[in-house]
């Protein structure tokens, strides 16, 4: 194996160092087969750009094309794509903004580009059954406040001292307004109902709620945080809005609920 | 279960995102598709959703871009490979091909068809690659891949290399005529006296698609309609090899679906033409 690893790992090395020459690994006239060489170098880049472009849409539309072209090269390079599946390339953006120098000035954009991973990997999702409000019904409401129940596979929660949801909201063809003050807290739960990922904006205390679930904590506990973090939560609109959003796996994990919801299920 | 037999008869086309609305309410009448299996890798959503749905109406090529099938490194192999079974596993394909290239060293997928030195050590590693994969998921074909460079370590040509693999692993040859073509102008190569030399029996689908001319290098960028000279090539294709399963491949600038269909109608007739040279009486 020693010739074709030494080989490729020369091709590669040369890759990722734009200047370098891959020296006289190729036949004929050697400045020729560098600029071929550098064809190369540029696909990998360009798969970069476009995997990234793919995943963040309105990051790509905020700093704009070629500040974006730059910003994928830099990070195709910090961050090594370690498997063959360019959907995945991307999954680390958010913390490597955190301290990427060039973007200092727009403090909001790790934030965004968390809401935006969220969305991307919503795209992805096992398809695996939401929730539904018959089935939480099926449990009779004695069964409801031990219930502990898990966010769907598509879910994210995604919290931000920035207005990232109004920025975004700014991007999308309704022609929004750009906020007139960036900060704004967002609370969004991300998600997909059927096959499109969305943003459902959370108040204070749906917010805490919802990371209560999250955490593991029964449907009781995680409704009286909601109302401690916000003494206008009320779990009686929240709770549809979450299962019309499709924010919980359908079956819950609760024990002593599983057979009966399972009866129910199949009955119906 | 499956309404279509284990084969690929005809005229392909790429199903591609920005087609699946047509594709979903249209229907289009096309032989088979073909998709990139890295694009289904997803655990769930849309795509895949989309694939299930037309699945039923065409039989599937799942053609691999990322196996790395020539990487010297292990790193990539045996996952990647794991996840192009749970692909073919799912969708029950006709056939599965892969290229004849590298794809990533230690640590790092570099996400592209990188030229493979053409040594006795490589094509060492590729059968043992490909035996791995068959083992797997049954036949496959390799495809010969386009590219800029040529290694001055080369020891085979191509077409010896792809003839061996074949013969020793059983596995079949995918021609891409472009890529033919297209090396054939980059290397100073001739690709009738290539195809000549291809085992007659190892060929088992053919690929068309548009190239770029640059002053530096032809390149192989599927953004355009297949060139008159690779139709040409294409004709002689078919006059060795017979009627075999071909695809038209469009990745970039892909344009509306109807073009895309009107080059598979075209590479019908061409086929047609040369295997009943004879003009139809009315």
């Amino acid at each position: 194996m020693a010739e074709l690893q030494q080989l490729q790992a020369r091709f590669a090395a040369a890759l990722l160092a734009p200047g370098s020459d891959p020296g006289r690994l190729f036949r004929g006239a050697p400045d020729l087969m560098a600029r071929r060489f550098a064809l190369y170098r540029g696909n990998l880049t360009a798969n970069w750009e476009r995997a990234l472009a793919n995943a963040y849409p309105v990051i790509r539309a905020l700093v704009g094309e070629e500040f974006f072209r730059a910003l994928a090269r830099e990070y195709g390079r910090a961050v090594p794509l370690t498997e063959g599946d360019l959907n995945r390339f991307g999954h680390l953006l958010a913390g490597f903004l955190d301290h990427f120098p060039p973007v200092a000035d727009y403090p909001w954009l790790p934030d965004m580009a968390r809401l935006e991973w969220g969305l991307h990997q919503a795209h992805y999702a096992r398809d695996t059954p939401h929730l539904t409000p018959q089935t939480l019904a099926a449990l009779g409401i004695a069964g409801l406040d031990g219930l502990r129940l898990a966010l769907h596979g598509a879910c994210t929660l995604v919290e931000s001292p920035w207005d990232v949801l109004g920025i975004r909201q700014a991007h999308t063809p309704s022609g929004a307004p750009w906020p007139e003050d960036l900060a704004q807290t967002s609370r969004i739960l991300v998600c997909r109902p059927r096959w499109r990922a969305e943003v459902m904006p959370l108040s204070a205390g749906e917010l805490a709620a919802l990371r209560a679930i999250d955490r593991g904590e029964t449907l009781g506990e995680a409704l009286e945080q909601g109302g401690d973090a916000d003494p206008d939560f009320d779990p009686a609109q929240a709770v549809p809005r979450w299962l019309g959003a499709g924010a919980f796996a359908s079956v819950p994990n609760s024990q002593p609920n599983r057979e009966m919801s399972h009866e129910r299920d199949a009955a119906s | 279960m499956r309404p279509h037999p284990p084969t690929l008869d005809g005229f392909g086309v790429g199903l591609r995102a920005c087609h699946y609305r047509d594709f979903l309410d249209q229907r289009p009448v096309v032989d088979w598709i073909e998709v990139h299996t890295e694009n289904y890798f997803g655990a769930g959503g849309w795509d895949l959703h989309v694939l299930e749905t037309l699945r039923p109406d065409y039989p599937l090529s799942l053609h691999g871009v990322g196996l790395g099938l020539g990487s010297a490194s292990d790193a990539h192999f045996a996952a990647h490979l794991d996840r192009v079974a749970a692909v073919a596993r799912r969708f029950a394909p006709a056939r599965i091909s892969e290229h004849l290239c590298w794809s990533a060293v230690p640590g790092r997928h570099l996400t592209d068809l990188l030229p493979l030195p053409l040594t006795q050590e490589a094509l060492t590693l590729v059968c043992a690659r490909v035996d791995q994969a068959q083992d797997l998921l049954g036949q496959i074909l390799l495809e010969n891949v386009s590219t800029h460079l040529r290694f001055a370590a080369d020891t085979l040509g191509e077409t010896e290399f792809l003839n061996e693999v074949a013969r020793r692993t059983g596995c079949g040859v995918l021609l891409d005529v472009n890529n033919l073509y297209v090396n054939a102008c980059n290397h100073g190569e001739d690709a009738r006296v290539a195809m000549a030399a291809l085992d007659l029996t190892a060929v088992g689908e053919i690929h068309l698609a548009g190239h770029l001319v640059t002053e530096d290098a032809v390149i192989d960028h599927h953004g355009a309609p297949v060139a008159e000279v690779v139709w040409a090539l294409y004709a002689d294709c078919v006059a060795r090899f017979g009627a075999l399963p071909t695809l038209i491949e469009w990745d970039t600038d892909i344009p509306a679906l109807p073009v895309l269909l009107a080059e598979a109608r075209k590479a019908r007739g061409v086929a047609a033409r040369v295997l009943s040279p004879e003009p139809a009486h009315g």
